[in-house]
């Protein structure tokens, strides 16, 4: 998952980034005023824009309208300092998704953008099964049969990313797009080494005949898709890379 | 305070004072009224009396006696006469005359009144001349005859006693055609004054907004009240709105130092940590602290100067050349390091009446702000004159200087031209609102120019205490 974060306050901006990759190891962006953060919000994949209202440049109210004109449906969570009815009634109303006053607690910050971004792919639980697998995205934890995988923090990331989207083709671009910050530099080999590796660590001892068998398909040229059963077209269509 | 209706007043003393008039005139209209009646019994007395005289003529017979007929004179039945001669004879009399009369009867150009057997009566004397008509043609004897004449005054009395009725009755009902006239006039007048009040009622705490109604406006003596209301509305108002919104930019600014504090600390206690990790952590949290405090420092020296504002000046009085030089050690070293030259050009003893600490917060802010915006290899001058009874203080510096459009509000709180810039510098943006309210609170000028690029110049001007007023202040002082 990738975040923005766009807050004036350097030192909050830098605490709320911290604790967003520590905690669930979200990849976040930071922005420091109101024009940066609108052009990053209206140009970037994010998964959540956490926003603060009041920016130098461009006020937060601002950014989230233009947000919305260009018709991103991005989750935004507003930090605000000033919490009475009238203004969280016109910020919710103008197209955010939820607030935070100041000074907020982090945990509570973490929950709730934990929150947005499971509603923001379409999905309630915060565990999430496709087939015998389950994956807690609370506890970063993949479970296989009642035992649990041990994946490093970016194949947790693709499986969770690829978790949210089961049987939907997902691009090499998008992964990278959704998984690291605008500061890293970008490899696609990178994403198919971890794929690799997920993918051998999902299906250890099992065999594809069985019920419970987990397909990371690898469409060539188009990416990749998570299933719980065979695929149903012929063998040429796709290419099963080594199991 | 018992409070009293000046509506109530207002209507009982114009009826006090229309009763009184309306006494006085009618005793004066009575007056006239009897002293016309009296006018008019007299000529009415005259004429009967002539008629007496007309019917003494008539009633005489050869032997000269006169017999008078009451009956056969046309003549009231109660009015008392009697003729008589001067030699005292009389010539005749009413059928009701009594000896007791002959003394009430006096020679007047008017009539005269008495009282008989209880009756008021008005009476005259009549000289006249009764012609003893000779026989055959010769020359009448002119014989003179004296007629005392008398008539109840009754009437008079009456016709009087019916004007005062009609009198008073007319100013009875003029008193209360008055009183309800006035009273429906002070109602229809007073109705503004209703409306005023109730829009007055409606204004509270949270709104200022008063707007005078257009019938109070168009009451000449009510517009006064209306505008003076409108305007110190309009002025509270705005000096709360002030207020509201330092208070909504105080919070902010509280809650964003707040909120810094607590992520960090959250962040740092959210996972286990190295030693080293926590020491870092503790001592941002720690300078955090400090810029906090300093905050709530600046914003408490803001609410102080403000009570200062409105009181007389203080007898504190401080060399403001001292002061700078005691700032200038203290910020030495701190533009040595940012590598800015530090010049002062100074005139001695510069006392201005401000108290020690407010002049040097005065001083320090505005040196601070110059250094931390001068850039390495800069230089800051400080210079202080007195001219025409001011003493003047230059802050001038070669730093990147400000914008225009930021210009007119570099004085106002929490104001930052550059927000990350100020906050690197742990700018709060109140040093400069604080040098304002300084300013202001002495009855002092302060001003900043700038342009772009070359630098900034804050002018401070300030009323100079005269050495006559130091050296009685130091002598005061002294004992």
């Amino acid at each position: 998952m990738r975040l923005l974060v766009i807050e004036d306050e350097r030192r909050v901006a830098e605490n709320i980034a911290a604790a967003l990759q520590e905690g669930p190891g979200y990849a976040v962006d930071l922005a420091y005023d109101g024009e940066e953060g609108a052009h990053l919000a209206q140009t970037g994949e994010y998964d959540l824009i956490v926003l603060d209202l009041m920016l130098p440049g461009m006020p937060g109210a601002t950014v989230l309208k233009r947000l919305r004109a260009s018709g991103r449906k991005t989750p935004v969570l507003i930090l605000t300092a000033v919490t009475t009815k009238a203004s969280i009634i016109e910020l919710l109303n103008s197209g955010a998704d939820d607030y935070l006053g100041k000074p907020f607690d982090l945990g509570e910050l973490i929950a709730r953008a934990k929150a947005l971004i499971r509603r923001g792919q379409g999905v309630s639980h915060p565990i999430l099964r496709i087939g015998d697998l389950v994956v807690d995205t609370i506890e970063k934890t993949v479970v296989r049969d009642g035992v649990e995988l041990e994946l490093s923090p970016t194949e947790y990331r693709i499986m969770e990313y690829m978790s949210y989207r089961p049987r939907s083709v997902i691009s090499k671009q998008t992964l990278l797009e959704h998984l690291y910050d605008y500061n890293w530099e970008h490899h696609s080999n990178v994403i198919e080494a971890h794929v690799s590796n997920l993918r051998r660590k999902l299906n250890s001892g099992g065999k594809p005949q069985s019920a419970s068998f987990l397909w990371l398909e690898t469409m060539r040229g188009r990416g990749y898709r998570l299933l719980a059963a065979a695929p149903a077209h012929s063998a040429s269509d796709l290419s099963l890379v080594d199991l | 305070m018992k409070n009293w209706s000046l509506s109530r007043r207002l209507i009982a003393t114009v009826l006090l004072v229309e009763t009184l008039l309306a006494l006085c005139t009618t005793g004066m209209a009575l007056i006239y009224e009897r002293h016309q009646h009296m006018r008019t019994f007299d000529v009415m007395l005259r004429g009967r009396a002539d008629s007496l005289l007309g019917a003494v003529q008539d009633a005489e017979d050869e032997a000269d006696n006169i017999m008078l007929a009451p009956k056969a004179i046309d003549l009231q039945n109660d009015d008392l006469y009697q003729v008589r001669e001067p030699s005292g004879r009389i010539l005749g009399q009413s059928p009701q005359w009594s000896s007791q009369l002959a003394g009430q009867f006096r020679e007047e150009s008017h009539g005269h009144n008495f009282q008989f057997h209880g009756h008021a009566y008005r009476g005259m004397v009549l000289r006249g001349i009764r012609q003893i008509d000779q026989e055959d043609g010769k020359p009448g004897i002119s014989r003179p005859v004296i007629i005392d004449y008398a008539a109840p005054l009754a009437p008079v009395w009456r016709a009087v006693a019916n004007a005062a009725k009609f009198l008073l009755l007319s100013n009875s009902c003029l008193l209360v055609v008055t009183g309800v006239a006035i009273f429906i006039l002070l109602r229809r007048g007073m109705a503004p004054l209703q409306l005023l009040a109730t829009e007055a009622s409606a204004i509270s705490p949270v709104s200022w907004e008063f707007k005078a109604p257009p019938e109070a406006l168009a009451v000449k003596e009510l517009a006064v009240l209306a505008r003076a209301l409108e305007s110190a509305m309009r002025r509270l108002g705005s000096s709360i709105d002030q207020q509201r919104t330092f208070v909504n930019d105080a919070a902010h600014e509280l809650k964003t130092a707040v909120t810094i504090i607590k992520s960090s600390l959250q962040l740092l206690d959210s996972r286990p940590r190295s030693l080293e990790e926590y020491r870092r952590g503790l001592e941002s949290c720690l300078s955090d602290c400090g810029r906090l405090e300093e905050l709530v420092q600046k914003l408490l020296t803001l609410a102080r100067l403000e009570q200062t504002a409105g009181e007389p000046s203080s007898p504190n009085q401080t060399d403001l050349s001292e002061g700078v030089r005691e700032i200038v050690s203290q910020l030495d070293s701190f533009a040595m390091l940012r590598g800015v030259a530090l010049q002062l050009d100074l005139r001695e003893k510069l006392h201005v009446p401000l108290p020690h600490e407010e002049c040097e917060t005065l001083i320090f802010n505005l040196v601070l702000n110059a250094l931390q915006h001068t850039p390495s290899g800069g230089k800051v001058t400080l210079s202080a004159t007195e001219e025409n009874g001011e003493v003047r203080m230059t802050v001038e510096d070669t730093g990147e200087g400000i914008d225009a459009a930021d210009l007119p509000f570099v004085f106002n709180r929490f104001y930052r031209g550059d927000r990350s810039r100020a906050r690197t510098t742990g700018g709060t943006g109140l040093g400069l609102a604080i040098c304002k309210a300084i300013v202001d609170a002495y009855g002092g000028r302060i001003e900043l120019l700038s342009e772009t690029g070359k630098g900034t110049r804050a002018l401070v001007a300030l009323p100079a205490v005269s050495d006559a007023v130091r050296l009685q202040t130091v002598f005061s002082n002294g004992r």
